[in-house]
């Protein structure tokens, strides 16, 4: 199976992508895999990587790729945000149309990763075939309050001896460990736009073919299905169950690659609804 | 600004490195290698190889990070070596293309947890690494280390939580568990194998004697392995090789920098002492 790692983008913001080329192309698909932000990212490479050489195997090019300022791409951490990771996806997108010749994709995006897809599907929805999301974070504040929690929890993991100062800034400081979380710095400019991340208020443009990946008892992303039913805008949503931990630390024994998001999304990719 | 100079490289059976390039490379400077963390790619925990790749490429050496066999983007190897010997081959090959590509014969390693132990089997086996840096490789516990360990679990008990411990202590003497052994010497990743004590120091000495520096750096994540300063000259006494490597145990850094001021005080560390290895000739004793 061809699998060819590359750097593209002009020179002062290279971007890290691996192109898997399909084994048996079929027309029209072409498959873009945007991955998530932080330690999210770090958890996403294995099941990123098994998901595109499944989709090459069923016959789609599939291209994976790191945003700024995240994995292999250029730019320190607090390079990222989603307003610049929306960029990267309409280069991500040229980079794969040059390749492969076809205009449109379906681009795959998972927690921060499916946000930005989300926000910049109105201005690509040329480009965009369909747009499949994994986990979204759908409700940056909710997403923010949690980093934090997380962040101080594999402090306290991590050391034999507990900063007690750690809990308790977490608690009587709102704006405490928001500049960092889990090994990632954290811009202002990605702070700000969390804030403004509302489930209620992220339209989907009409004619978009949306498919939402989630947990049934995902809260936040509830909201968003009952926004878009609100809106009457068109969309899928597959419920599923997995243990797959997001921000998990690395040296935990979780899993990889669960089974379940990995057969939803190709499903769904290869059409093969229901 | 402009983004490091990068570039991909594929090397040895297909293996997936990414090439941190000096915008001039330093005289007599080594090459770093940058390992695997656990089943972590290239990029390391938190980002850390990337950062550590930009931090030390500026300052004129150039960095591989790269993936082993089945891990991160490299493919898994046909062969069918155990997986330590086959990291061995892998990092040659890496070696071997840099040697090829950039004409440099010298490598510093840094290897965390899992990736220090593959440093460690590397530097014994290839003679063209000159410098070691292993962040929590194996760990040599001392009693003193015991006792620091149930300080330690005491220090973080609340008050009714030590009198209980000492209520089922005096209650349930009898069916008390059996008493838990201390962590033998042991790697944190069990699945690694942990020399002897004495094999361990005999080989350092030979890393030693043939030029290798050595780094060996302890975080304050394990309490059963590596708890103070001070511990590596109470488990060896008097070996050779304490006189002669760099030994720091950091009690506010954890295992896997999860602040950003450890990683940017353990990068400056590491970049330090790879600048200081430039030309450095073996060591006579």
């Amino acid at each position: 199976m061809t699998m060819m790692p590359f750097i593209f983008g002009p020179a002062n913001h290279r971007l890290f992508g691996i192109f898997h080329e399909a084994q048996a192309p079929v027309a029209g698909r072409s498959v873009l895999l945007c991955t998530p932000f932080g330690q999210e990212a770090i958890r996403a490479q294995r099941i990123y990587r098994v998901l595109a050489e499944h989709l090459a195997r069923g016959g789609c090019d599939v291209l994976r790729f790191d945003f700024y300022g995240t994995g292999d791409s250029g730019g320190d951490d607090e390079a990222f945000d989603l307003e610049g990771a929306g960029r990267d996806l309409q280069l991500a997108l040229d980079e794969l149309h040059r390749r492969t010749g076809r205009a449109r994709a379906t681009v795959v995006g998972s927690r921060l990763g499916g946000s930005a897809a989300a926000l910049v599907a109105g201005p690509l929805s040329g480009q965009v075939m369909r747009l499949v999301v994994w986990d979204p974070i759908v409700a940056g504040a909710d997403y923010l309050q949690q980093l934090r929690l997380k962040h101080v929890e594999t402090l306290e993991d991590d050391f034999e001896i507990h900063d007690a100062a750690w809990r308790r800034t977490l608690e009587q400081d709102p704006s405490s460990f928001t500049d960092e979380a889990i090994g990632f710095g954290i811009s202002p400019a990605l702070r700000a736009q969390l804030a403004r991340l509302d489930p209620r208020q992220l339209p989907m443009p009409a004619g978009l073919d949306l498919h939402i990946v989630a947990r049934a008892d995902d809260a936040s992303v509830a909201l968003w299905l009952d926004a878009l039913r609100t809106a009457g805008s068109p969309h899928r949503f597959w419920p599923i169950e997995h243990d797959f931990e997001w921000t998990s630390p690395e040296a935990n024994n979780t899993s990889l690659v669960p089974s379940a998001p990995l057969k939803q999304l190709k499903l769904i990719i290869h059409d093969r609804f229901d | 600004m402009t983004d490091s100079i990068e570039r991909v490289d594929r090397f040895g059976d297909e293996l997936v490195g990414i090439m941190t390039l000096p915008e001039r490379i330093a005289p007599g400077a080594p090459a770093c290698l940058l390992l695997n963390t656990g089943v972590m790619n290239r990029i390391g925990p938190h980002r850390l190889n990337v950062k550590i790749a930009r931090d030390i490429a500026a300052a004129g050496v150039p960095c591989l990070r790269m993936d082993l066999s089945g891990l991160g983007d490299s493919p898994a190897s046909k062969a069918t070596l155990r997986a330590d010997e086959q990291a061995v081959l892998d990092l040659q090959a890496a070696m071997d293309h840099v040697q090829r590509t950039l004409g440099i014969d010298r490598f510093v390693v840094f290897g965390l947890c899992s990736g220090a132990i593959n440093g460690y089997r590397l530097a014994l086996a290839d003679p063209r690494v000159a410098g070691l840096m292993m962040f929590d490789g194996f760990v040599f516990p001392t009693f003193k280390t015991a006792l620091l360990r149930r300080w330690f679990r005491v220090r973080r008990m609340t008050w009714p939580e030590r009198l209980g411990k000492v209520r089922d202590r005096l209650l349930f003497r009898a069916r008390r568990p059996a008493r838990r052994r201390l962590e033998v010497d042991g790697l944190l990743d069990m699945q690694f194998q942990t020399p002897s004590r004495a094999q361990f120091a005999q080989n350092m000495e030979t890393l030693i004697r043939r030029g290798t520096a050595v780094f060996l750096f302890y975080s304050g994540s394990y309490a059963d392995g590596h708890n103070y300063q001070g511990q590596l000259r109470d488990a060896f006494g008097n070996a050779m090789f304490l006189d002669h490597v760099r030994y720091d145990f950091m009690a506010d850094v954890d295992h896997t920098l999860t602040t950003l001021e450890s990683q940017r005080r353990v990068i400056a560390i590491f970049g330090d002492w790879v600048q200081s290895l430039a030309g450095r000739t073996a060591i006579s004793t």
